[in-house]
Order: structure tokens, then sequence, then C-alpha cells
């Protein structure tokens, strides 16, 4: 058995194309789509400083709303995301807003007109409702001073007046960033791939009738097919170990109190992968029938319903829920994600379980099968 | 000694029978050819032998033993070239003398032998993907023979490659032969086994239809006669016309050589000369030669070898 061994890990390092693949994509997904996404899964605000220029030529409500900008609480940057600048003439503030893409408000006299750059509405939006919430509260205090002065004095000079909503900031380092997602994602679905290698393998010891070879040297079939997957444990066990350390050390993911054991169900995934990928080549006897039942079928539904590009919430429920466990990935990661957020290691040892008992049932049928080729051939 | 016995073998594959009642016994230290069109039936006899088919019914015994009993005692060399490219010549062999389960010194004599005898010993540290079609065929053979077999199956081992690796095989089987070793030769190539072979089978549609030394083979149709001639053109000649010719039973035109085979009892040197004459082909050679094993099976069958 040692002999089949050692010429799998040989044969992969001679020819590492699969290896090399398996080695260097994982990282470059995690980064790639971790990023892209990151978006989905940011814990801070997006929203990004908006500069504003000012000319002020302000009387009245105009010079007011100013007044009552300059002397907030609250800091208009810092809070507002808005930083204003003064500018000198109306053409200046209109040419930052051409081609700085800066807000130009003019206050006039007891007017206000802004001038907002059209590919950036949104900024223009924020400076309108900021300034005309100001606007709007000091004539609303002032009409209330003209119907009942007494009133809205008692008002505006008690505590009342300076009433704010209650904000509590959440602390945000166990919130689910991108990196802790795909990092997790990512991996599991360059498991998947791992079926690659034995596929690849055993058609070509089909096609050449090494097998044969093999076999005559009085080799069993139970051993040539055990010895086989040991050796593809091993490239799976050391295979994922740099994106696994990346992940860690370079995106900061979150693999649980213990990662070093949460690798280890990873691996356990991996020998499951190798055994359904054993499996396949055993069942099918084209290797093109083989390509185009991976690249259209299992492959792609295996990791979209597993969550490799789409998250899906791991504790969804209803039909859906249950379309997408039809995905081995699915198990993996809601094992792996239930077991980091929510403490729960049910589904984890539950998925591990059924990985060790589904990849020793592929090495069952895989033998049962080659034996009975034997008796009829 | 038996080493091989095959008693009333039949191989069936749906309902096509690719081996159909073969009988066959082969003696210890013999060169025992197989020789047989393509589809005739060789390779399922060879496959049964090694246990690689199970037959539908009938017996195999090697060394006077259920077949699978004495599988170390065997030696194959398979049509393809059933080796891992990626290795070198020295890492293919010895992964087959492990698995026979060689170790240490023997292990290493084992493959020094195997690599020495195949004439491969220079490039032992190279990988088999850079070999030539004939050196994978040496390499082939290296790795059935590193450990020490009593018998070898060479399945047409000399298949598409340069004469030079042709001759060397063919050397090495005789090698082997002189050191003791019972060597089974399967090939369609008429003068490989003629060359090589002690006792000779020839097979057509699954079933041994004549067996013996080439003497006792060609002594089956005695009543056979072969002229060949060299000739400057004999694009001028024609197999139809020559055919046509009474007692002529079968004609080959190559490039300059034509060969006629003809009932003995019918004199027509004359009809042929005066036919090639007339076509104005100039006769540089002309001699009676020994019947062949190719008109054995041609007269037998009434097909050639390598229809």
């Amino acid at each position: 058995m040692f002999q089949i061994i050692k010429k799998i890990i040989r044969n992969q390092i001679r020819n590492p194309k699969w290896f090399l693949f398996l080695l260097i994509f994982p990282i470059f997904l995690m980064v790639l789509i971790g990023s892209i996404l990151s978006g989905a899964f940011s814990d801070k605000s997006n929203l990004t400083m908006v500069d504003v220029a000012l000319l002020n030529q302000s009387e009245g409500i105009s010079a007011e709303v100013l007044d009552a900008l300059s002397s907030a609480s609250v800091s208009i940057e810092e809070d507002y995301g808005i930083r204003i600048n003064y500018t000198d003439t109306l053409e200046d503030g209109k040419r930052e807003a051409r081609v700085n893409k800066k807000v130009f408000v003019h206050m006039n006299k007891d007017k206000m007109q802004v001038y907002g750059n059209e590919s950036e509405p949104l900024n223009t939006a924020r400076v309108v409702a900021l300034f005309r919430s100001v606007a709007c509260s000091i004539q609303t205090v002032k009409e209330a001073y003209k119907i009942d002065g007494e009133n809205a004095l008692q008002l505006i000079g008690t505590d009342n007046a300076n009433y704010e909503v209650a904000v509590e900031m959440i602390p945000s380092e166990n919130a689910l960033s991108s990196y802790d997602y795909y990092g997790v994602a990512e991996l599991t679905l360059m498991v998947l791939y791992l079926m690659l290698i034995p596929l690849g393998d055993l058609f070509t010891d089909k096609r050449t009738k090494v097998k044969d070879r093999i076999m005559l040297t009085g080799l069993s079939r139970g051993k040539y097919y055990a010895a086989s997957l040991i050796a593809y444990s091993l490239i799976g066990l050391v295979v994922f170990i740099p994106a696994f350390i990346f992940s860690i050390t370079y995106l900061d993911v979150n693999w649980g109190a213990y990662p070093p054991l949460m690798y280890l169900y990873i691996v356990l995934f991996a020998i499951f992968n190798a055994a359904l990928g054993m499996l396949i080549a055993k069942l099918l006897k084209s290797r093109g029938k083989v390509d185009v039942l991976l690249s259209v079928l299992i492959i792609p539904i295996f990791s979209f319903l597993g969550g490799s590009y789409t998250p899906f919430p791991y504790d969804m429920e209803g039909t859906f829920a249950k379309v997408l466990l039809v995905s081995p990935l699915r198990w993996a990661n809601i094992g792996i994600f239930r077991s980091i957020y929510a403490d729960d290691n049910g589904v984890l040892f539950f998925s591990a379980a059924a990985f060790a008992l589904l990849t020793l049932l592929c090495l069952l049928v895989i033998i049962v099968k080659d034996k009975r080729e034997e008796l009829k051939a | 000694m038996k080493v091989i016995e095959i008693d009333n073998l039949v191989k069936k594959f749906g309902d096509h029978t690719a081996v159909n009642g073969l009988s066959l016994t082969i003696e210890q230290g013999e060169v025992f050819g197989l020789l047989g069109p393509n589809g005739a039936g060789k390779s399922t006899t060879i496959n049964l032998v090694c246990g690689l088919l199970h037959a539908t019914s009938g017996d195999v015994k090697l060394f006077g033993k259920p077949a699978d009993a004495e599988k170390s005692k065997l030696g194959f060399v398979p049509q393809n070239i059933a080796l891992y490219d990626n290795f070198t010549a020295y890492e293919n062999v010895k992964f087959f003398g492990e698995l026979y389960g060689l170790r240490g010194k023997e292990l290493e004599s084992g493959i020094d032998e195997a690599l020495e005898f195949t004439g491969l010993s220079d490039v032992r540290r190279k990988k088999a993907k850079t070999f030539s079609g004939g050196m994978l065929r040496r390499l082939n053979i290296a790795a059935a023979l590193v450990h020490n077999p009593q018998l070898i199956i060479m399945d047409e081992p000399t298949v598409g490659i340069d004469p030079q690796s042709r001759n060397h095989i063919l050397k090495s089987v005789q090698r082997l032969n002189e050191k003791g070793v019972t060597v089974v030769y399967t090939t369609h190539y008429m003068e490989e086994v003629e060359t090589l072979c002690n006792r000779i089978a020839i097979i057509d549609q699954g079933k041994v239809i004549a067996s013996g030394t080439k003497k006792e083979l060609t002594a089956l149709i005695d009543d056979k006669k072969s002229l060949h001639f060299t000739v400057d053109n004999a694009f001028e000649l024609s197999k139809e016309e020559l055919g046509q010719i009474e007692g002529v039973i079968n004609v080959e035109i190559g490039d300059n050589e034509v060969q006629v085979e003809s009932l003995k009892e019918v004199d027509n040197l004359h009809a042929i000369m005066e036919y090639v004459s007339h076509k104005q082909v100039k006769v540089r050679d002309i001699g009676f030669r020994d019947v062949t094993l190719e008109t054995v099976f041609l007269t037998l069958t009434g097909r050639k070898l390598r229809d």
C-alpha cells in the first residue's frame, strides 16, 4: 500500500498542476471575492466626506443658519461628514462644484442657492438636507415665539429643547466581515475541487492499464483504493494549509476559538471529496462525461447552494433551506459558521460524522463495483 | 514441465465470442508464439492466462496450479505502455519491483538487471516522458522483468517502434530464453515469430487453427511454392493479372519485390516470366524461397495476417 501512496504523492509533485491550483487559488479567491463583496458585510459607514464650497453673502435667515451651524454642539464635519470651506466668488464656487465635485452653497442675502455636481447627487442631497433642517428649525422657533412667546420660551429654555435621540454604538468586533465569510466559504469551495486529483489519476491508471499491471502484482483491489484514498487525504491535509494560515494572518478571518480543530474538520471534508472523486471515476467510464458532469452540474450547483458566492444565512428555514442542504458544502459551511458565531457545534459534529460515513460508503461502493467488474471481465 | 495449460478456453463478450474453445500447452524453456491477425483473440487469451479476464468456461493452469496461485512467477508486458511518464526509468521499475515485494539489495539488483537487460541503464534517471516509442517499449519490458519471473508473457511488444528498438527487443527475448525463462510472445508480425519461436500457434477467430514448430506448420502446406523476383518497375505489374495465371494462389507486389505463391504441382514459371516480359519489366533477381507462415495462414484461413 505504501508504494501506491508514494506513487500518488510523487506523481502530484512531478505534475503539480492541480496541487498548485488548490494551493494558490483559495488565497486568490478569498482576497478577490472578500474585497469585491466587502460592502455587503461592511461594519463601517461607507458615506464619504462631502466637501462644501460656501460663498457667504448671507443676511437674515441665511446668516442665522450659518450662526446655528457654527455654534452647534455637534461637529458638522465629524458627525455629519460635511466639511465646509469658504470661497470668495460665485465663479470660484461653481468651478469647485464642476471640477472638484464639491457642493457649492451660495448664501445670498436671505436666500440659499445650492449647486451640486450631477455625478454626486447624494452629496448634494445631504448638504441640502442639513441646511434645510437648520433653517426649518430656526423658522419654527420664530413662529412659535410669534404665537405664544411665553410658552415658547419655556419650551426652549428647558432641557426638552436639547432633546436628542439616544444613540448607543455597538462594538463591531463580533460582526461577520466579508473576509470572515469568504475566507471560510472559498476554502471549503476549493476543497470541493480536490476531487479532480483522484479523478485524473484513476482515469489515467485505467486508460494506460497501469491498474491492471498493479493488480497482477498481487495487490488487492481494497488495498489499491484504500491506499489511494490515504494518499489523497495526505494531499488534502497539506494543500490547504497555506490558504488557511493566510486567512488567519493576513485576512484576520475568524475561525473560532480552536482554528486547528476547524482545519481538521476541513481536512475531513477534503477526504470525503477525494472519495467522491474516486467514486465518480469508478462509476463513469467516459472522462468526457465526467468533465461535463463536474463542470455543468456538480461543482456549480454544490458551490451555489453551498453559499460559495452568495451567502445564505446559516439559520434559514423553509423549503429553500432544505434545497440548499443538497450541497455538502452547505453542511460544511453551516457547521463552521454555527460553531463560530452561534456557539453551536451540533451541525459541525453531525456533518463530520456524515462525511466520515459517506467516505467509507464511497470506498465500499468503489471496491464492490470493481470486484463485480473483475468477475464480469 | 508444463508452464501453461489451457483447456477448452471460452470467452464471450455479450454475443461476441472472442476465444472459442482454445486449448494449448506450453512447456518450460519454450519461446511460444501466438500468431494471428488483429482481433483473432490473442490478447484476450493472454489476459485470461494472466487473470485479468475471467473465462466464460474452460481452465487455465500456470506451473500446474490454478493461474491465480502462481501470479508472482509471471511477468506481463502489456500491449499498452503501462508506466508513469512522470517517473524516471528507475522509479518505474522500482515501483513494480516493490509491488512484487522486493526490498533492499534484491530490489536494487532486480532493477539494475532489468534496466541493463533492456539497454536502459544509461537513461535510468531520465523521465519516461522523454523516451522514444522504442525506449518506452523496452521500459515496459523492464518493469515486467524486475522480479525475475519464470514466465514472461509479451503482448505485441514491438508495435509501432523503430527497427533498432525492435531488434533490441527480439534479442532480449532470445537472451531471456537462454537464461531459461519461458516466453509467450504474441504478434501479428510473422517475421518475429519465425525468428524467435520454438513453437507457434496460429490463432484465428478465437481458435487455434494450427500449432507446432515452423517446420511442422509449413509442412502443412508443402504443396505450395513461393517465387520471388526483384524488378525495376513493379508498378507495371497487376496483381489481378498475375493471379489469373494457372496455379497462382497469392501475389504480393512491393516497390521492387514481387512474390508469387503457387501450387507446387503446377509448372507456371514460364507463364509468369512471359507475363513479366510482356509488361516490359526488367527482372534483376529471381528464385524460389521457403514457404512462410504468412502463406500458411493464408492457406488455412483464406485471409492475410494483416488484413
